[in-house]
């Protein structure tokens, strides 16, 4: 399957269109795109009127159900167009992607394992195992009670509900626990495409994606990732191929060490997908995703919170003013706090697609409050800034490595080891 | 946490499958990896400034002579050796030798990195500028490399200059005649 078009290529980094289904196909690619974790996230969502509906959106799948409640609340929400009010079509109406955590299936928490069961049966049996097992006896349990197929059918028909373009299958994780993991990611893939391929030609069912998924413990072993990158070359590689793209993934980016060898991994699977004409999403990277995008791949994802911490995990006892998370700014690209936006006067800089100043009624309101009708947006409002600078520094200046560059003027140091 | 478990390495397509009549389920043969004897064969050649030839190259490494000459000819393509024949015989040398590690400079230029480097020639310095890349598959590798005698650069560079001159009129003439 083509679905990259490539217009130019400066350095590594690529401008022209993707296909995500016959209803998306001239999607642009070269931009760090909004990933919904919960609920919570597609009400800051909601309130970024200035998202286009062809801003492709990845979607954690486990969380339906609080996105599907986010929704219905939203649907009252005044100045918001139609198809982002409306629950069936929010999703429908643009390019999106849905995948499992892979941090569910690799040294999972409770709360993520309790998650992957609220599915259906298939998935309340593969919860049990997930939950008794090690990740390598997880994987085969799953092959022994021939439960990945109903598992997997099961998740593809809620991507369905949800009006999602694509979908990323569960593999095993790459970690240094699980080695074995290197060649067992492509074979599930493969068993994956099989069974996608089981629906037939129904185009409401979506379209599959090529996991490539790691722990940062995977990166420390560059003999792993060549095993992992030569199967998929081999596989991707052939015509007849069953896949839309690439979905490289590592949980947790946070505690990843090895960022050579990330970046490493995302410009080499970005080269074997271009080059069999496939696009690349790098998922779920926080503030450190328009670096990446450097590297070659057609999108990066973020979670409006621009949090480094994984998405299920022991929620620390915190500050008010740590639960109210955190806003970055455009031009200096340092996350700030609320109670350093009350001492910079309550001002950011100016993006030109949402408010600038937080709102009296915010400065004191609760984290909550906060997070979704001003710092989500307003991080969403500078990710989409950034994608402008980005097309203009790579069509007109000829820099290459502009993400790199505007990372190089943070001094989080969560941010610049990326730059 | 447990360390893997012995069966994982040996779980296959078919064991993910509802049915496994599906597909084939096998794995297709992965893509060449590079040949490590390349950079014992170009060590080799670096160490006979003389010349040697493909059979030399066969006897030292035990190789075949199609191996060989595979081998030399993707350093001659990669500029890091040259070939002369000298009556029937093809003999390989190395390509100059860098005359001062100073003598070298690298920069990125729209993405691609360029090595440039003043070397030993036969017939006097040479400037050698290489095109190179890295990837996690193949490591740090020479895309293209060309040669310029030292005493020819101004006239090399006056001629870059004359082309980009001729591009920036034709670029113009382009814009003018546009309706």
């Amino acid at each position: 399957m083509r679905t990259l078009s490539l217009v130019d290529r400066v350095g590594e980094s690529i401008v022209g269109t993707s296909l995500f289904s016959p209803r998306f196909t001239g999607v642009q690619v070269g931009r760090h795109v909004p990933l919904v974790r919960k609920g919570e996230d597609v009400e800051g969502l909601l309130r970024a009127n200035f998202l286009g509906t062809d801003v492709p959106v990845e979607l954690n799948l486990l969380q339906v159900r609080t996105i599907r409640a986010a929704l219905a609340r939203g649907s009252t929400l005044a100045g918001a167009s139609k198809s982002w009010r409306d629950p069936a079509s929010f999703f429908h109406s643009r390019p999106s992607i849905a995948y499992i955590p892979p941090e569910a299936l690799t040294r999972p928490h409770p709360s993520a394992v309790a998650a992957l069961g609220g599915m259906g049966s298939a998935s309340t049996a593969i919860a049990a195992i997930r939950g008794a097992s090690a990740d390598g006896a997880f994987w085969t349990e799953l092959a022994r009670l021939h439960l990945y197929a109903p598992w997997l059918r099961e998740l593809l028909v809620h991507a369905r509900s949800m009006g999602n373009s694509l979908f990323v299958p569960p593999v095993p994780v790459v970690s240094r626990d699980l080695p074995g993991a290197a060649l067992l990611q492509g074979r599930i893939n493969l068993s994956a495409a099989a069974i996608r391929n089981g629906f037939g030609s129904d185009p409401a069912i979506p379209g599959l994606m090529y996991a490539l998924h790691f722990h940062p413990s995977g990166l420390a072993d560059p003999a792993v990732l060549n095993t992992v990158l030569q199967q998929f070359g081999a596989i991707i590689g052939r015509a007849d191929n069953d896949f839309w793209g690439v979905h490289v993934h590592f949980t947790d980016i946070g505690s990843v060490s090895e960022i050579t060898a990330a970046k490493d991994v995302v410009r080499e699977s970005s080269r074997i997908a271009t080059e069999a004409g496939m696009f690349t999403w790098v998922s779920d990277t926080g503030a450190v995703g328009p670096a990446l995008l450097d590297e070659g791949p057609a999108f990066s994802s973020y979670h409006p919170g621009l949090s480094f911490r994984k998405v299920y995990a022991d929620a620390a006892p915190a500050s008010l003013d740590v639960q109210c998370g955190k806003v970055i700014e455009v031009w200096n690209y340092n996350l700030q706090r609320r109670s350093d936006l009350g001492r910079k006067g309550w001002k950011l800089d100016d993006t030109g697609l949402f408010p600038n100043v937080v709102p009296p009624n915010l400065r004191t309101c609760s984290p909550r409050a906060f997070r979704v009708h001003f710092g989500k947006p307003s991080n969403v409002a500078v990710a989409e800034r950034l994608n402008t600078e980005r097309e203009k520094e790579l069509v007109k200046v000829g820099n290459a490595r502009p993400g790199q560059s505007h990372l190089g003027r943070s001094r989080d140091p969560r941010i610049v080891p990326w730059a | 946490m447990a360390k893997s478990s012995p069966p994982v390495a040996q779980l296959s397509t078919e064991d993910f499958m509802a049915s496994p009549e599906d597909q084939d389920g096998v794995i297709p043969v992965a893509p060449p990896v590079p040949d490590p004897r390349k950079h014992v064969v170009l060590q080799i050649v670096k160490g006979h400034p003389d010349g040697v030839t493909a059979a030399d190259i066969a006897a030292a490494l035990s190789l075949s002579h199609p191996t060989a000459m595979r081998l030399l000819r993707e350093l001659e393509r990669e500029r890091e050796i040259y070939s002369r024949q000298l009556r029937s015989i093809q003999v390989w040398y190395p390509n100059g030798r860098m005359v001062h590690p100073h003598l070298q400079a690298t920069k990125e230029l729209r993405g691609k990195t360029y090595r440039a480097t003043v070397q030993e020639g036969r017939s006097g310095p040479l400037v050698q500028v290489q095109e190179r890349s890295y990837s996690l598959l193949h490591g740090e590798r020479v895309d293209g490399a060309i040669f310029i005698d030292y005493a020819a650069l101004d006239d090399f560079v006056q001629l870059l200059r004359e082309l980009a001159e001729r591009y920036e009129r034709f670029e113009e003439n382009k814009e003018k005649s546009r309706p």
